[in-house]
């Protein structure tokens, strides 16, 4: 009987990916320009939280963090789903020259970087890193006699400080890669930076949550961290996003508006405006009041509005570049989701069961 | 007997002080304050202070700061002096964000220290506790616990003998003056 509970959350999130999966398939061979881009939004969203709870864990470890003790396991746990993202990010591969408009610019300046050999050459290098660094971390901390929830050992300090640069590096490389060159003239030197801000929050929102509704509730200074925490990432993500957008404003140059140009109009316009509230003004105001922090029942709503909110935050970097006149939500973009956090989801609690 | 303010009690341990927090309130005590040298945990929850009205005066003071650094702003660029700016709109919103930061922060910063020192009495150059001999050590290595006088249950012989039961190193009275 215990047994069986025990898998139940695995065959749910299960069903929910095999949908997606089918209905995306679909997709792929009916509407591949729109099946693709709603498939890298939701890839862009999930591939974030992942790297951003590994950081998370490699930061915590050199911060000798003891807060996050009993919650490390959740975070190496959805930083142990980075090998279904590989096989996710392969259904993606067949769709670059849909999505991407250098693959069919050969003679572009900077062809030498986009082209599609090195795109993928590049993927597999990030992806060696993080599932490289995110299992054996994951097997170091299991591999002490009562688990994950004692402080980290000094083998796996030393793997989170080699690893940290390493990470910080190919993060910011790939969201070149797979976001940015969406608008392959357009670059911004802080891209990487504010797609980590969004993951890494996510990832802080479902640790409070998966923390908030597990068998051993927050207790009220676990509860005051990540709470806190939350509260700086919600203004660091803001910060970030404000930063690059004052400078092309004020920059007002033709080749650095133009990613902006269809993200800030009409019903794009107005999605960046949920983005503003949803993922900064409110939750600030929320996870302001110290009784906010400290409440398992408060910090739940919030981390979960959070990840909506970084779903959101993706689908505004990529569709667009599919659909620059107005947001056109589309059944696949449903699909896709489901495909991405439903896997995803099976895999992590697949890992939290074993 | 000399009037006093109150009656004092010096502790070697910060257990020491927090069972006697606990032992005076669940006596029925009150008007109790307490010198350590630091924050003891659990002790301000045992001392049952309240709720502190300060975030709320920090957070309205962070929003007329943000208000009035935007009106500032506002002001100067659409009102009083119209400059155009290769084009941009005078109402330019992106760029007056930075300030309105500041000036949040500035807002909540000031409002902060103000009202602190204002619920604190600060500053203030003496406090009786001064004219008992060694109470520095509360900056040291004791933990004092006062009892004030104004307390409903204080009784000058009670509530010594109170503070006798709890195994203080001493117990003094905080003086009512200096001669």
């Amino acid at each position: 009987m215990i047994r069986a509970n025990r898998w139940r959350p695995v065959r749910v999130w299960l069903a929910i990916g095999a949908a997606g999966l089918v209905l995306s398939v679909i997709g792929f061979v009916t509407d591949p320009h729109q099946a693709y881009a709603s498939w890298l939004a939701a890839f862009a969203a999930g591939v974030s939280i992942a790297l951003g709870a590994l950081i998370l864990v490699a930061v915590t470890h050199l911060t000798g963090a003891r807060w996050f003790d009993p919650l490390r396991r959740i975070a190496l746990d959805i930083a142990g789903t980075l090998p279904l993202f590989a096989l996710l990010f392969l259904l993606l591969l067949p769709g670059v020259g849909r999505l991407y408009p250098w693959a069919h610019a050969p003679n572009a300046v900077n062809a030498a970087y986009l082209n599609p050999a090195f795109f993928v050459i590049r993927a597999v290098v990030y992806f060696a890193i993080w599932i490289a660094v995110g299992l054996t971390l994951r097997r170091w901390a299991l591999a002490r006699s009562t688990g994950a929830e004692l402080p980290p050992s000094q083998r796996e300090r030393a793997l989170a400080a080699v690893a940290l640069p390493a990470l910080g590096l190919t993060l910011t490389f790939a969201a070149f890669d797979w976001l940015m060159s969406l608008t392959p003239a357009w670059s911004s030197t802080i891209f990487g930076v504010y797609w980590f801000a969004g993951g890494f929050l996510a990832a802080l929102a479902l640790v409070a949550l998966a923390g908030a509704l597990g068998p051993m509730p927050l207790d009220e200074d676990r509860g005051y961290a990540l709470g806190a925490l939350l509260l700086t990432f919600v203004v660091f993500w803001a910060y970030i996003a404000y930063c690059q957008y004052l400078i092309i404003w004020i920059g007002d140059v033709p080749a650095e508006v133009a990613w902006y140009v269809p993200r800030v109009r009409g019903s794009w316009g107005a999605l960046a405006l949920v983005l503003l509230f949803g993922q900064f003004l409110l939750p600030l105001l929320a996870l302001l009041p110290h009784a906010a922090k400290v409440s398992s029942r408060m910090l739940a709503p919030v981390a979960a509005w959070l990840l909506v909110m970084h779903y959101l935050d993706c689908y505004w970097l990529v569709l667009p570049a599919l659909h620059p006149d107005a947001v056109h939500a589309h059944w696949l973009d449903l699909g896709a989701l489901a495909a991405v956090a439903g896997t995803a989801g099976a895999w992590a609690t697949w890992l939290h069961a074993t | 007997m000399k009037m006093s303010r109150g009656l004092l009690a010096e502790f070697a341990s910060a257990d020491a002080l927090v069972a006697g927090v606990v032992a005076l309130e669940s006596h029925g005590y009150s008007q109790l304050e307490t010198y350590t040298p630091f924050p003891v945990p659990g002790l301000e929850r045992r001392l049952r202070l309240g709720h502190s009205r300060l975030p709320l005066l920090v957070f309205a003071g962070g929003v007329i700061g943000a208000i009035l650094g935007y009106g500032i702003q506002w002001y100067a660029d659409v009102r009083a002096y119209l400059l155009n700016s290769g084009g941009r709109p005078a109402h330019a919103v992106p760029a007056f964000i930075p300030a309105t930061f500041e000036a949040t922060i500035l807002g909540a910063a000031l409002t902060g220290f103000v009202a602190l020192l204002i619920a604190l009495r600060l500053p203030a150059l003496w406090h009786p506790v001064f004219e008992v001999e060694g109470f520095e050590s509360a900056s040291v290595d004791r933990y004092w616990l006062a009892v004030g006088a104004d307390d409903r249950l204080f009784d000058h012989n009670g509530t010594r003998a109170a503070l006798d039961a709890l195994g203080p190193l001493r117990v003094v009275p905080i003086p009512e003056m200096v001669a």
